[in-house]
């Protein structure tokens, strides 16, 4: 797959479009200044991009992820559809902002109202969970999902429940063939939780779009 | 019927879809372009013309000759590059029969000069409802959809509706029916004409203010829109249509480039050398 270094993407050119396909709360959190598209990855389908997008086959698509294994998936999926113009963006985000690249910071700070009744409090802390678990980047939620696995089912085996060595030893078999392929599973599932989609279980944060004409 | 190919350039600060229409691979090169967008500072009233000149770059590269340059509407949010474009790149600029009725609801706010004619002749063509014209080998069909303002059109061209602000996407709804002469029971049965066309045509929206969740789109079907809008979804009488949209459009701030889009957009996007601000009118 075709790499570039995000330096050396044409800025103002309506032939040159990035997409970001990391999860909403990671871009939530940070994300490029310069111009770009935002579809996470397990909702990309690279045909019906192009055309929602009204892009045409020849436009040049750049692809950003943390960095860089997601882009590359994506650039994949591109390209097994016949566009030949696609790009993935070296060491993605990461490497966009040792670059220089302006890298928007989402609001990290806490809110300390306080509400009264005690089921807000729960529904406020279950928020505040799901906030901070997306902002964990993608790979560094599987890590601990998957070390949490084993853990647990090394504990179940030490309490005589031999069966659940199986656990682990599927666990650490994913995870080789994770870095032989680049083909995660745990990604794929973990993308879908709702904390990785920008959702907040309790309340319905509406988008304000600023004064348009619609 | 030839199905058009579009290739549509999004410009962030207003929201704007801007459409180039034509019929790839076929010998004839001719294109429309549709809403146009030139840019412009409010505070300091410089206008610039780097997203327009993006379309140019564009449609000189792909070989393409400029045959329209077409408003779907008076536009109240951004100012037309179509006198600009047609400069550079020819072709006719061209506004629907509607137009007047903009220029006389508006003419009592700004009291138009000799530069806002109104018989239209800043426009080369005045199109009438329901009027057919070709765009190189592609039928083009001017369509009355009145709601959003008074005066919005569609076109519709083979499998395609470049729909203007009759409807936005599916979780957007649909456009405010606040501007003067505007109307919610005219957009619902505009929106109905345009959903009465066969579920797999292709709808193009002007606007789109995307959520976090998504990038800017420009494109939607008829089905989608009858299954997922969130104004206008099967299940949704017309009449809590028009009591939604009055409710939500009621106190709703003015656009922040309305006073200079109507002028320079009813003067066929010449800038001229002053705007005016009136007093107390709106």
């Amino acid at each position: 797959m075709k790499t570039v270094s995000i330096q050396d993407i044409p800025r103002n050119s309506a032939d040159a479009v990035i997409i970001d396909v990391r999860t909403p709360a990671e871009h939530a959190e940070a994300h490029l200044q310069r111009a770009h598209d935002h579809v996470p990855l397990d909702t990309l389908n690279p045909r019906d991009f192009m055309l929602r997008r009204g892009l045409d086959n020849e436009a040049a698509i750049y692809i950003l992820c943390r960095s860089g294994g997601r882009a590359t998936t994506a650039a994949n999926k591109f390209a097994d559809e016949g566009y030949a113009n696609v790009f993935v963006i070296e060491g993605g985000i990461l490497a966009a902002e040792t670059a220089g690249e302006t890298v928007i910071k989402g609001n990290t700070a806490n809110d300390s109202h306080e509400p009264a009744i005690n089921v807000e409090k729960a529904k406020s802390a279950l928020n505040g969970l799901y906030a901070k678990l997306g902002k964990f980047p993608l790979d560094r939620q599987v890590t601990m999902f998957v070390g949490a696995i084993i853990v647990a089912s090394m504990l179940l085996g030490f309490a005589d429940l031999e069966f659940f060595y199986i656990v682990p030893l599927l666990a650490g078999g994913a995870l080789f063939y994770k870095g032989l392929t680049g083909f995660c599973m745990g990604e794929k599932i973990l993308a879908k939780a709702p904390w990785n989609k920008g959702a907040a279980p309790f309340c319905s944060t509406i988008n304000k779009n600023g004064g348009g004409c619609a | 019927m030839l199905n058009p190919d579009i290739r549509a350039f999004y410009e962030p600060v207003t929201g704007s879809w801007t459409y180039v229409v034509w019929a790839d691979g076929h010998a004839d090169k001719r294109c429309a372009i549709i809403d146009s967008v030139r840019d412009y500072d409010i505070h300091s009233g410089r206008s610039g013309t780097k997203s327009a000149d993006t379309v140019a770059n564009w449609v000189n590269k792909k070989g393409l000759q400029v045959e329209w340059v077409l408003e779907t509407h008076i536009h109240a949010d951004h100012l037309t590059a179509a006198k600009y474009l047609k400069a550079k790149l020819g072709g006719k600029t061209a506004v629907s029969e509607h137009f007047l009725r903009i220029r006389e609801n508006w003419d009592r706010i700004f009291n138009f000069g000799p530069d806002t004619p109104a018989d239209g002749s800043q426009f080369d063509r005045i199109i009438n409802n329901d009027e057919t014209f070709t765009i190189g080998p592609l039928t083009a069909k001017m369509i009355h959809v009145p709601g959003h303002t008074p005066a919005d059109t569609a076109f519709v061209i083979g499998d395609a509706i470049i729909c203007g602000d009759a409807m936005l996407l599916p979780d957007q709804g649909t456009g405010r029916c606040d501007f003067p002469g505007g109307s919610a029971a005219d957009s619902y049965d505009s929106i109905m004409k345009i959903l009465s066309y066969p579920d797999e045509t292709r709808l193009y929206i002007c606007h789109d203010y995307p959520p976090a969740t998504r990038g800017p789109q420009c494109m939607t079907t008829v089905a989608e829109q009858k299954a997922n809008n969130v104004r206008v979804k099967k299940g949704i009488t017309r009449d809590q249509y028009i009591e939604k949209r009055n409710k939500d459009d009621a106190g709703k701030a003015v656009p922040k480039l309305m006073l200079p889009s109507i002028q320079v957009n009813l003067r066929g996007g010449a800038l001229g050398e002053f705007l005016k601000l009136p007093v107390d009118r709106i």
